[in-house]
């Protein structure tokens, strides 16, 4: 199932925000980033939900072939069903980052870092709107703790990442760059 | 085949396979060898319900991803032929799918690896006899071309190309239907349109655009609706009949051939075509529009002047010069953002110097420009194989500049054309020179005209330039150049001019050019070579659009006059040079060094103003004073005063420090590498950015090329700190006396030491330390 998220609904999370800017101090020339950033924002999301297979200890099936993962199991004790959703801005802001790099470095790490913040802010906002009522154990996403990336490939296969227009690079990372795929346990 | 009556595409292949049994995780194309019969079921019941052009099931096939490809597509193509065998109209369509991979610049696909996996499937599909390609289910206009050129390299088949448009009737990458239009006409496409994605509802304002700039028979191959999920699967809940109604209502609009795609069904098929059978079909009249196009929009030439920056030409632009020799890549995006600023609508592009590899550079530049705006370029070079590598990769239907009356010109240009597309300016001129009369410029322009026919090339694709002669030494060259403007205009022709030729050798050129310039918009003018940063050039063109017409409301006007109107003094008198680098006020640092340098030597404002300042802010930000955001803002107004510094030394007096810097392959991410950029720039040093992803063997080259021997490398990921290594063994093997530092976010100084890097920096301060540390040595 596929969705689209109003720009106006991400909002970038302050804290994060100056983490990422690596700055406890507003940072001048934020504003103007934001407002250039949201124009080139495009947000969409996939998710379907999936029962959750154990074929052996430690083993995970969740619908995109089976897998061995401590961490994950662990996350998704008690669970018998999954989401599994993608999230991606859009391969507009990776133009508008790919031309800030080429004018300004100060505007580029300004706008790479609210890029991120506002990615995150669409994966809270997608979770919400997921989920709904139902309680969720916290997103995993491959990459994090021994879930591999290599199955970015066939996760991103089945939420029909190319209709979203995210793409895998050589080194599976995701094109456009700021897009995120997550699992998440439903509890019972 | 019969372009005389409606054609009929089939519908579903996946979502009709799942129907008949395909299991979640098993591909379609598996069943080319699994489940032949069934394929070939399938394609007969879509002949049965009256489809006759059915789709080979060989989407998702391609070299890279299947070894026994062939295998696959030979089965397919088995499949096809079996369930056509017999019929007496039964077109089987060779079916070319996305690879699945984002192109470069974005993504990591070259272009041409694109063309040869796309090559791969064209030449089976010609070798087992399809009828036609159909390269379908695009969203990106890029990839497009590649398959498109593909299909046209190794078959003669027809190519019918559809894209998926989303909601806002937008490739994913950007491109409206206009400039689609634009790029597959220009390339010589049988049939164009869309599929997928959108259902036949939304479809039908799409096919209303399509209807307005297509000469070519429009495909629309729809979804049954919108995908919704019911009981954990997806579906498409729109009907058999409904269906057909909706694709009754786009028959109306121009819809030629007609089709449905996810969730669609041999029914669907079946109810669409008895409702269409009754609406009259035509094609779709010749439009004669002449458009040039980008990636994400087309321009057309028309009544209203466009204007076309010409600022990316080294000719007389001693700066430009230095960039090109030295490969600075920044310099000529940061000309062509400019100018897209300044409010052109087309960037002229010309890298001709004779020193540098033209064909190299010109390919170079124009990767880099549409990565970085989305205005379409005008390719410029008198050399024919410059221009076919640059209009090979260009993303989108280039202008062309130029050709002339003269045999070869046209010969080899319209051939180019003919291949990839484009409109032309066309110089009237010849063998024989410019003539002296109108006259004589029109007879130039109709043989051009005359010639490209030939070549099946239409005269609206050509844009001719009349050409300005100075007035200085002929009082009548003005009065000639306007009077062949309203002479081709006459004769049908476009105008376009390069505008300031005709000042050439008279002082205050502006002032001629841009009264000259609204004499020639008067007389037809349809498009200006020009300079966005002339002031009199944009007033005139503003105010002839105001005063014809050409903008509502004068809106246009009147927020550029806003826009240019005095504004209050943006440094206040009490900012010193040393304040606004340490405030990070680009500005102002800009204009206190203008000032400093009007009573100081200028390595006096370097040592005295510059680096004491970004030494200060370095120092607050190494004690957690200042924050990273705030030292890159001081060096880009550093970097913004140093520039006008560096105009006042004597050539030798630069610094003559250099570093190379690049992120190494595999590694995408190129803020750090940036940052490190900007503050060796505002140190003085010259920087040899090459980019991201960057193979050790390009990293040496590097070295070689540039007899720099200090190297900085950034990688952000564990993944990508194994070609770190190898760029550094490769760079010591190579020559000893390189020296490599290394920074980035997975690196430790032990990290650092065990893959054997010279230098850690533990951030960009400490990499302008480290440089510094390093030309002292070797001084």
């Amino acid at each position: 199932m596929m969705g689209e998220l109003p720009t106006a609904a991400l909002q970038a999370n302050p804290r994060e925000l100056a983490a990422r800017l690596q700055s406890r101090l507003p940072v001048e020339g934020t504003e103007e980033c934001l407002e250039e950033l949201r124009k080139v924002v495009s947000c969409r999301y996939s998710f379907l939900r999936m029962p959750i297979l154990r074929p052996a200890e430690n083993t995970l099936d969740l619908g995109f072939g089976s897998f061995e993962s401590k961490n994950l199991t662990k996350n998704l004790t008690g669970c018998e069903e999954a989401f599994l959703f993608a999230v991606t801005l859009g391969v507009g802001v990776d133009r508008l980052l790919t031309r800030l790099s080429a004018l300004s470095p100060a505007r580029h790490f300004i706008t790479d870092a609210l890029a991120s913040a506002l990615a995150e802010a669409a994966c809270e906002e997608a979770e919400q709107r997921i989920k709904g009522e139902l309680c969720c154990a916290p997103r995993f996403s491959p990459g994090y703790g021994d879930v591999s990336l290599e199955l970015q490939a066939p996760l991103l296969n089945l939420l029909q990442g190319q209709k979203l227009g995210i793409t895998l690079n050589q080194n599976l990372l995701m094109v456009p760059t700021k897009s995120i795929t997550a699992i998440m346990g439903i509890k019972q | 085949m019969n372009w005389n009556k409606r054609l009929y595409f089939d519908g579903g292949t996946g979502t009709v396979l799942q129907a008949m049994g395909l299991a979640a995780g098993e591909t379609p194309e598996s069943w080319n060898l699994s489940h032949p019969e069934k394929i070939t079921a399938l394609h007969t019941a879509y002949l049965d319900a009256g489809a006759n052009i059915i789709k080979t099931n060989t989407f998702g096939i391609n070299r890279d991803k299947y070894e026994n490809y062939e295998e696959l597509i030979a089965a397919a193509m088995g499949c096809a032929k079996a369930a056509a065998a017999g019929r007496e109209e039964a077109y089987i369509a060779f079916d070319v799918g996305p690879t699945g991979r984002l192109l470069e610049p974005l993504g990591d696909l070259p272009f041409e690896e694109a063309v040869a996996l796309f090559a791969a499937n064209m030449k089976l599909a010609k070798k087992y006899g399809a009828d036609l390609i159909l390269i379908e289910t695009m969203n990106d206009s890029y990839e497009t071309k590649a398959a498109v050129l593909a299909a046209k390299e190794q078959t003669d088949l027809p190519v019918f190309v559809t894209n998926v448009y989303d909601g806002s009737g937008k490739l994913m990458t950007g491109a409206d239907p206009a400039a689609m239009v634009a790029l597959l006409e220009g390339m010589g496409v049988d049939a164009i349109g869309m599929n997928c994605s959108l259902g036949p509802a939304q479809m039908v304002r799409l096919v209303e655009q399509f209807a307005e700039y297509s000469s070519l028979p429009v495909i629309v191959n729809p979804n049954a609706g919108l995908p919704e999920v019911k009981g954990g699967k997806t579906v498409f809940t729109v009907g058999p009949e409904e269906f057909a109604g909706y694709m009754e209502q786009i028959a109306r609009k121009g819809g030629c051939i007609l089709g449905g795609c996810c969730g669609t069904t041999p029914d669907h098929i079946r109810a669409m075509r008895q409702r269409v059978e009754g609406v009259p079909y035509a094609l779709p009249a010749p439009k004669n529009k002449t458009v040039i196009s980008s990636y994400t929009h087309a321009v057309e030439i028309g009544p209203d002047p466009i204007l076309i920056g010409e600022r990316i030409n080294p000719t007389g632009k001693p700066k430009l010069k230095e960039a090109l020799r030295s490969g600075d890549l920044n310099y000529i995006l940061n000309e062509g953002i400019r100018q897209a600023d300044a409010g052109v609508q087309l960037l002229d592009v010309n890298v001709g110097l004779p020193e540098i590899n033209e064909q190299e550079m010109m390919k170079k530049a124009v990767a880099a420009l549409q990565a970085v705006t989305d205005l379409p370029l005008q390719l410029d070079s008198n050399n024919p194989a410059v221009l076919a590598d640059a209009m090979r990769i260009y993303n989108g239907k280039p202008l062309i500049n130029s050709v002339n009356g003269e045999q070869e010109s046209m010969d080899a240009v319209f051939s180019l054309v003919q291949k990839y597309g484009g409109a032309v300016i066309a110089l009237t001129m010849d063998k024989s020179g410019i003539p002296t009369t109108a006259e004589g410029r029109v007879a130039i322009a109709e043989r051009i005209a005359r010639r490209a026919a030939e070549f099946g090339i239409a005269k609206k694709e050509l844009i001719v330039d009349p050409l300005a002669l100075t007035v200085s030494s002929d009082q009548n060259a003005a009065l000639v150049t306007l009077d062949s403007i309203r002479l081709l205009r006459e004769r049908g022709f476009y105008t376009s001019l390069g505008v300031s030729n005709i000042s050439f050798g008279l002082p205050a050129r502006e002032k001629i050019n841009s009264t000259f310039f609204a004499c020639a918009m008067e007389k037809g003018l349809n498009c200006a070579i020009m300079n966005p940063f002339t002031p009199g050039m944009m007033d005139a063109w503003y105010a002839y659009r105001a005063l014809h017409g050409l903008d509502t409301a004068c809106t246009d006007y009147i927020g550029y006059a806003d826009q240019a109107a005095p504004r209050q003094t943006a440094a206040p008198a009490a900012v010193t040079l040393h304040d606004a680098v340490v405030k990070g006020m680009k500005e102002a640092a800009m204009i206190t060094a203008g000032e400093a340098l009007q009573s100081r030597e200028p390595l006096e404002v370097i040592n005295g103003e510059i680096i004491p300042a970004l030494n200060e802010i370095g120092e607050a930000f190494e004690q957690k004073k200042a924050y990273l955001p705030q030292l890159l803002m001081s060096a880009e107004a550093a970097n913004a005063a140093f520039e006008l510094v560096k105009e006042k030394l004597p050539p030798s007096a630069a610094t003559g420090k250099s570093v190379i810097l690049a992120t190494v392959k595999g590694d995408i991410h190129d803020i750090g590498k940036n940052i490190v950029r900007v503050l060796l720039e505002s140190y003085g040093f010259k920087v040899y950015d090459l980019g991201r992803d960057v193979a050790p063997e390009a990293v040496w080259q590097a070295v070689e090329q540039t007899g720099c021997r200090l190297v900085g490398l950034s990688a952000l990921m564990t993944t990508t700190v194994p070609a770190m290594a190898e760029t550094i063994a490769l760079l010591h093997e190579k020559d000893p006396a390189v020296k490599v530092m290394v920074g980035g976010a997975v690196l430790t100084p032990d990290y650092a030491e065990m893959i054997h890097a010279d230098f850690y920096g533990k951030d960009a301060m400490e990499s302008v330390r480290i440089a510094e540390e390093y030309y002292r040595s070797v001084c």
